[in-house]
């Protein structure tokens, strides 16, 4: 699987590069010009959520793209089960995402080491992420729930994936190459995303839990989802998709 | 006995592309898979390569139900284009090279020098002839059982068709089998031992053409014209 890995990651390369240049010159504008300093780690942290949900989306636009190009040959004739087709592409998709993630942590942390270098500017940065971080959660730090909010940002996010691979799967198995193919898949996408979040809501009322509480239940309850969608995108691909 | 296809059907929504196949392919054999655009020439090769999922029957190849892991001994090339955009030509050899483990590099590289292409060129800067050519060189690169090569002539010059059947001819051996769909007919006829006329989905023959030319005085192109 590694080797898959390495080729989907590679179809990526140019918006990491994007990214990164976008990333150096945000660094460089946050260095050299201290009025707007302020504003551009805004900007970048913004960006950074941003990215990471693209990262995502970037991935299913990737794999819709192979099987309409036919590019998904180079896949699909391999020798290898469509399970390690489907975890390769979703273990890089995931990689993508650590890896933007990684970038913008990293800036982060310039930006932090340029504001000491020029003194003053500290105290004001350290004094907004600590206002956002109680306008967020509205009291100090608690390290379980930011670990069950990393958690449920990560479920989310693979939720994504999964739905994805599965609408255009779906898509792909019912329209082949036609110009409705796409279409098809990103009115599929909503509707199983409503169809998810449904279940959550209609489960979290049986078990008295509020959908929007980082309740471990719910995190339970999107793990158990994007199994089984992975699943049956799994089964589908292998019975029914025709590259 | 290679492969063996059983009522093998496919079907496409309404449309049905493939009917009711049934057909031997045997070692040491070369034969042409001849078919008006459509007929669905392209879908079988694509079900025998495991890109393609039959709506019914069966796919036997070497005696067992076809699986996943048979693909590292089908070599198929599609007619598309396929390679990755970002791909040189070197990297494509890397590419079989990493997952398939009959395929020869030093092989491809000697075979992409025969045919004119350099391994620094970008896939996606290649001409369709070039593109074409790189196709039959990776795939040839390959020590496989079956060959599957869906049009290997389109888009190539008259000079250049006779290398690529020049490589396929030095391939063809005892142990292994080459499917050739074309619509160059007359190409093909002096290598080609078996010929399969496929029409609207149907085989309507199997025929051995040594022995149409010895029995019947007829040609390949005779006997397309006659069916088709």
């Amino acid at each position: 699987m590694g080797k898959i890995i390495k080729y989907e990651w590679r179809k990526q390369r140019t918006s990491r590069l994007i990214i990164l240049f976008g990333l150096l010159i945000g660094l460089i504008t946050f260095a050299i010009n201290e009025r707007i300093a302020f504003a551009v780690s805004i900007i970048l942290m913004l960006c950074g959520l941003l990215v990471i949900f693209y990262t995502g989306i970037e991935s299913l636009l990737v794999f819709n793209k192979d099987l309409r190009t036919k590019q998904s040959h180079m896949l699909w004739m391999l020798p290898k089960s469509v399970w390690e087709i489907l975890g390769g592409k979703f273990l890089a998709a995931i990689l993508q995402m650590l890896f933007v993630f990684a970038a913008f942590t990293a800036s982060g942390f310039a930006c932090l080491t340029i504001a000491i270098a020029q003194s003053g500017r500290l105290k004001l940065l350290m004094q907004f992420i600590k206002n956002s971080a109680r306008a967020l959660l509205n009291a100090d730090v608690d390290w379980k729930m930011l670990v069950q909010f990393m958690m449920l940002c990560f479920l989310s996010w693979t939720l994504i994936i999964m739905i994805g691979f599965l609408a255009i799967i779906i898509s792909r198995t019912l329209f082949l190459n036609s110009k409705f193919s796409g279409l098809f898949s990103v009115i599929l996408f909503f509707v199983i995303n409503y169809i998810v979040e449904r279940g959550c809501f209609f489960i979290s009322k049986v078990f008295n839990v509020s959908a929007l509480d980082l309740h471990p239940f719910i995190l339970v309850y999107y793990a158990v989802v994007c199994a089984v969608l992975f699943g049956i995108s799994g089964i589908l691909a292998d019975k029914k998709l025709s590259v | 006995m290679i492969l063996e296809c059983r009522g093998l059907n496919k079907t496409f929504i309404s449309k049905k592309a493939v009917i009711d196949f049934n057909l031997n392919i045997t070692e040491g054999k070369i034969y042409g898979l001849l078919g008006e655009n459509g007929s669905g020439k392209t879908t079988w090769m694509k079900m025998v390569a495991g890109l393609t999922k039959p709506t019914s029957g069966d796919i036997i190849f070497k005696g067992h139900i076809w699986n996943y892991q048979d693909k590292g001994t089908i070599a198929y090339m599609s007619t598309e284009p396929f390679f990755y955009d970002f791909m040189t030509i070197a990297s494509v050899g890397k590419y079989y090279q990493d997952f398939f483990d009959d395929f020869d590099m030093q092989k491809y590289l000697k075979l992409i020098d025969r045919i004119g292409l350099n391994e620094n060129m970008k896939v996606k800067a290649l001409s369709t002839g070039m593109t074409a050519k790189l196709k039959v060189a990776v795939t040839m690169a390959r020590k496989a059982t079956l060959y599957l090569l869906d049009e290997p002539l389109n888009g190539i010059d008259y000079k250049s068709r006779e290398e690529i059947i020049s490589i396929i001819l030095e391939e063809a051996a005892d142990n292994n089998s080459f499917v050739i769909s074309t619509h160059l007919i007359e190409e093909i006829e002096s290598f080609v031992d078996e010929a399969i006329f496929v029409k609207n989905g149907e085989i309507l023959l199997q025929t051995d053409l040594e022995k149409e030319r010895a029995e019947n005085g007829k040609s390949i192109k005779d006997i397309y014209l006659e069916i088709m």
